[in-house]
Parts: structure tokens; C-alpha cells; sequence
């Protein structure tokens, strides 16, 4: 498992983790039932706080990506339809927001950026 | 506190081959000069600067202040240092019981006693000192330490040139009869004052 | 949540300098940073918190223990490792063993053979002939050779170079693996800090500034740079420090009084501290 992290990005570093992991269950790079590194290995490996990586599978937790068993550790949870549209959405998200930044700079308008949208999606 | 017993005994051994030569040294002078006495005194004050010596390797090293972060008592540290007193007090002892045994430049008897009141001075000379030193510890206690010697021996010295008589034997008889007693109060009272200086010292 | 280190409200006078109130809590399983600069009171803090000193008044309870001056059975548990090396000069690691064994009831000579061979210190030579780095490391191995719960270590890195304190980070990081454990290390070199600490407490002349989670640290301030003039139409409500150069102005901010409009750099936790002890905006 690769967990890479940008110490200058404005995303908090148990964002970066909790997305990396999410993305991974999404792919099918970690299995249902797999068992995830104990957040102090991580913590340990990663050279950070155990608090950011508490934090961060308590986030996967929370949006039922994993379960944690205490004193055993976490495991990935069954694989579940909407909360993987949910990530894929989420993703989208992001890319669309940074396009929207970036017309907003260059000070295109909404109908424009739209219509790049609509033309790109009927090339694909 | 055996622990700490053995750090001090370690960390004397250094001395061990000085002390060595030193004795053997003294042994043959005592021998050639034919005094017994000298070779007593001598071998008490030798003796007794060992748990002063020890103290003061354990100021250079500011072991105290770590030493209280393990699981050992203020109580232990201090009676530690008696306990080492009263080892090499009783080398002593041994070494000049042997001595005088193997040397017969007195009675078997005189031997036995004066063994036994060497063991006492030093003893009695420790239990003044080393209240002393735990409060003041080892650097600024050193003045006082010149003191506590010169103090006694200066008075010895004034006393026999104003000509005052010294102590009949039957007056030293008692006095070495009672003495076992007399330092035993005197440790005890040392003991408990260190004990106190040391509970409230603060590193 | 379980607490190893509780200290609360120690307050300590000297004839130049006195300890206000100090706070703190560590708990279990978690690495605390003590930072602040030279003579600000983190050695007495842990001086108070070892009981090697008497606090004017607040208590200080380890592991559950009150008493601990008086008390000694709970410092079987605790690992100390000092800013000097306190061990007497003429033992070598062999006299060492046979002396910790009968301190510590806990001992393991072949835990503390093991960290001496890792941290290659000679057998043979004794204290006296010891580098300032190899008894540090004597001493971590001491402290972590029995059943220690508590680590607190008082500027024990200084002195070293960085592969050292990188090879050091390391057996810390390992020691914590057990959640029942926790690590209090107090150091002005705030970039080791960085990598491991869970929780920082920042002392500045005798008094707690701050004692936060280090990740709201690095969240919450940012290092705002722009122009004298636009750092004169700056909200003052949320600038901690600054400082005025040539070519603009520095300033340690709480990032959500300010808007995406501004540069906000994520701080170091040496910026935390620096500005902190740099004048306010009035």
C-alpha cells in the first residue's frame, strides 16, 4: 500500500490519507475484509502525528468504508454501491471545482465553461 | 541500595592499585620505623576519605539528580554512603588487626583495641563529615572537611604543650568500653540528620 | 481517555525567575513536545514533574501516582534521559547491567545489550571515555530497558547530529507502538519535533502559551505574507506576531480570520513559537 503526502497542500493530512485510502478500496487495490496497517504503523511510517491517522480512519469509519475492531484493528468493509458512487462524485467534485477556479481567474463565464463541458463529454 | 553499593565500589576500584601501593608502602615504613601507630592512623584516614571520595565522584557526575528518577529512595542514597563507611571502616579494621597480629609490635590484646578505636574515629569522623557534605556536598564542603581534621588534632596539640596530663589507662579502658556505644549514638544522630537534609534538598 | 502525565497548575519561585501555573496532560499512548527557548522553564517543568523539585503549589500525578517524590515504586516505569550524561566515569556497560539489575526490578539485560549494540557502544571503554553522543545514547538505552511507560527525555537530542537524532526518532517512534506508553520530550530543535509529537506545549518565561494537538496547530495558524499596506488593513483580531521587513510583511495569523485572498503558508511549529514571543499588533 502506497500512501504519498503533500505537506504544502491546504488538504489537512488525514484528508489526503482517508481519500488515498478511499480511492484504493474504490479500485479494488484493497479487498473487502483486508486488514489495513494499525494506525500507528502508519503514523510511525509515515512520520506523523497518531492523531492524523486516528483521524483518518475514523473519517473512513464514519462514511463505512472501514470498520476498526478495537484491539484487533481496521478492516475494509463489503463493498457498498452508493457509498462508492458517493467517492466517484466526490472526485468529480474536485476536478470540476478546480476548472471552475480557474475560469473564475480567467474570468470566463459559467454559459462558456459549460458549453466546454457539453463538448468535451460528446467527444468521449 | 545494593545496587548503589556496587556502583561505589565499582567506580572506587580505579583507586584500588593506588591504595595498593600506598598501604604497602606505609606497611614497610610502619615496619622500619617501628610505629604501629603512625600505620593506624594512616590506614583510618585512607579508609575514611573512601566514601567522601565516592560522594565526590557522584557530584562530578550529578548521579543524585538521575538517581532519584529511578525507583531509589532519598533514604537509600544517603544510608548507602554510611553503609560504604562502615565497610571500609571494618577493612580497616581487619588490616590493622592483621598488622599488628602478623607484626607483634604490641600485646595481641592492645592490637584488638586499638583496631577497634581506629574503626571508631573513623566512624565518628565520617558521621561528623558527612551531614556536612550532603548538605553543602563535596566542592563547598571541602573547608569544612580541613576543619572537622585540623580542629581535633590542633587541640591534641595545644593540650600536650600546655602540659595537661593525658588520660590515665583505667580512663581509657572505660572510655573504650563505652565507645562501641558512644558511636553508635553518634552514627545514628548523623544518620538522622543527613536523612533530613536530604529529603528537602532540591536538584 | 487514559492519562500517564497529569500536571496541574505548578507554580514555582526562584530568586530570578518563577514558573506560573504551568499545565499539562499527556495521555496514553501519545508524544508530547515541550518547547520554548533557552531558560523559558521546560527543565523545571520536568524537574517539578520528577519530583527532583518542590512545587510552590499544583500536584503532578504519573500513572495514577501523586506522590512520586516520596513514592518510588512508580518510577520503575519511568525512563529518564537528561540533558548530561549522570553516569558515575569510571564504569563501563557490563558494571552498568550489574548495577541497573538490582535498581530496577523490571530490568532486561538483554534488551539493554541489544540497544547498546545497536547504538555500537563500545564495551570496553568506560564513561569517563565516552563522547557526548555515546552517552546519550547509554542513556535512552538505560531508560528503555525496563518496564517504562513513561519516556521523558529533557533536551536529551541537543547535542547530537542529525543521522543520530534521525536513528533516535526512530526508537521513539517504536517505543510508542504500545499504546499503554507515551513519550514527553522537551527540545529547542523544533524539526524533530515536527516528525513525531502528538501534542505540543509551548513555555515562554515561565508560563504555558499553548498546549495543543500539533495537527490544530499546523491547521489553525498560517504564515501570512503580503505588503506593509495591505498588512495594515489587516483584521488585528487574529495576527499572533509579525514582522516587518524591506520588502513586506511577515505575520503569524489564525487562518480563519482571513480569506483565500492572502498567501497563508502552512507554519513550521519554529514560526509558532518565534512569533508567539514577538510583539503583538496593538
Amino acid at each position: 500500500m502506497d500512501i504519498i503526502l503533500n505537506n504544502s497542500s491546504s488538504l489537512p493530512l488525514y484528508e489526503q490519507i482517508a481519500n488515498q485510502i478511499k480511492s484504493m478500496i474504490i479500485s479494488g487495490g484493497v479487498h473487502p475484509g483486508e486488514m489495513l496497517p494499525s494506525m500507528r504503523l502508519l503514523a510511525k511510517e509515515l512520520r506523523i502525528s497518531v492523531i492524523t491517522t486516528k483521524r483518518a480512519y475514523e473519517e473512513l469509519e464514519r462514511n463505512g468504508f472501514i470498520h476498526t475492531v478495537v484491539g484487533k484493528g481496521s478492516y475494509v468493509a463489503e463493498r457498498n454501491a452508493a457509498l462508492i458512487k458517493e467517492e466517484q462524485l466526490r472526485l468529480v467534485e474536485e476536478h470540476l471545482q478546480k476548472a471552475v477556479d480557474q475560469a473564475t481567474i480567467s474570468g470566463i463565464p459559467l454559459e462558456e465553461l459549460l458549453e466546454i463541458i457539453t463538448l468535451l463529454y460528446k467527444e468521449e | 541500595m545494593k545496587g548503589l553499593i556496587i556502583k561505589d565500589l565499582i567506580n572506587l576500584k580505579k583507586q584500588a592499585k593506588v591504595f595498593g601501593f600506598l598501604m604497602a608502602f606505609y606497611v614497610f615504613l610502619a615496619i622500619a620505623m617501628e610505629n604501629a601507630a603512625m600505620f593506624g592512623g594512616i590506614i583510618t584516614i585512607l579508609f575514611a576519605i573512601l566514601p567522601i571520595t565516592a560522594l565526590s565522584y557522584d557530584e562530578r557526575a550529578r548521579w543524585d539528580k538521575y538517581a532519584l528518577t529511578m525507583p531509589i529512595s532519598r533514604q537509600d542514597l544517603v544510608i548507602g554512603k554510611y553503609l560504604l563507611g562502615g565497610i571500609f571502616m571494618g577493612l580497616a579494621f581487619l588490616i590493622y588487626l592483621m598488622f599488628g597480629l602478623i607484626t607483634r609490635m604490641e600485646t595481641p590484646f592492645n592490637v584488638l583495641l586499638i583496631s577497634a578505636a581506629l574503626m571508631g574515629v573513623g566512624l565518628v569522623f565520617l558521621a561528623i563529615l558527612l551531614p556536612i557534605l550532603f548538605k553543602w556536598g563535596v566542592e563547598k564542603g571541602r573547608f569544612l572537611m580541613i576543619a572537622v581534621l585540623a580542629v581535633p588534632t590542633a587541640a591534641i596539640v595545644v593540650a600536650s604543650k600546655l602540659g595537661i596530663t593525658p588520660p590515665s589507662e583505667r580512663m581509657l579502658h572505660t572510655v573504650a568500653f563505652l565507645s562501641p556505644f558512644i558511636v553508635l549514638i553518634i552514627l545514628a544522630g548523623s544518620i538522622f540528620l543527613s536523612v533530613r537534609v536530604y529529603m528537602n534538598k532540591e536538584f | 481517555m487514559e492519562y500517564v502525565l497529569k500536571a496541574e497548575n505548578l507554580i514555582k519561585q526562584y530568586p530570578e525567575f518563577t514558573l506560573k501555573e504551568v499545565s499539562l496532560s499527556l495521555p496514553a499512548g501519545c508524544i508530547m513536545g515541550l518547547i520554548g527557548e533557552n531558560g523559558a522553564g521546560k527543565s523545571t517543568t520536568i524537574k517539578l514533574i520528577l519530583g527532583l523539585v518542590s512545587p510552590d503549589s499544583g500536584h503532578v500525578e504519573i500513572l495514577g501516582d501523586e506522590n512520586i517524590k516520596d513514592k518510588r515504586d512508580t518510577r520503575e516505569h519511568i525512563g529518564v534521559v537528561l540533558d548530561e550524561s549522570c553516569f558515575p566515569e569510571n564504569l563501563n556497560i557490563k558494571d552498568i547491567n550489574g548495577i541497573m539489575t538490582h535498581i530496577y526490578q523490571t530490568w532486561n539485560g538483554e534488551t539493554f545489550y541489544g540497544f547498546c549494540q545497536h547504538f555500537t557502544l563500545s564495551p570496553n571503554k568506560t564513561i569517563k571515555e565516552y563522547s557526548h553522543g555515546m552517552k546519550m545514547k547509554l542513556a535512552i538505552a538505560v531508560a528503555l530497558s525496563h518496564d517504562s511507560r513513561l519516556l521523558i527525555l529533557d533536551e536529551a537530542t541537543s547535542g547530537l547530529d542529525p543521522i543520530v537524532r534521525e536513528e533516535l526518532l526512530d526508537v521513539f517512534l517504536e517505543f510508542i507502538q504500545d499504546e499503554r506508553r507515551s513519550i514527553l520530550i522537551s527540545s529547542h530543535i523544533t524539526s524533530d519535533l515536527e516528525k513525531i509529537c502528538d501534542y505540543i506545549t509551548f513555555i515562554h518565561k515561565g508560563e504555558v502559551l499553548l498546549s495543543e494537538e500539533k495537527d490544530h496547530l499546523l491547521e489553525d495558524y498560517g504564515l501570512l505574507k503580503c505588503s506593509q499596506e495591505e498588512f495594515a488593513q489587516l483584521d488585528p483580531q487574529g495576527i499572533i506576531g509579525y514582522r516587518k521587513h524591506h520588502f513586506g510583511v511577515e505575520a503569524l495569523v489564525e487562518k480563519k480570520h482571513y480569506g483565500a485572498e492572502y498567501i497563508i503558508e502552512k507554519p513550521t511549529i519554529e514560526n509558532v513559537m518565534l512569533y508567539h514571543t514577538k510583539e503583538k499588533v496593538i
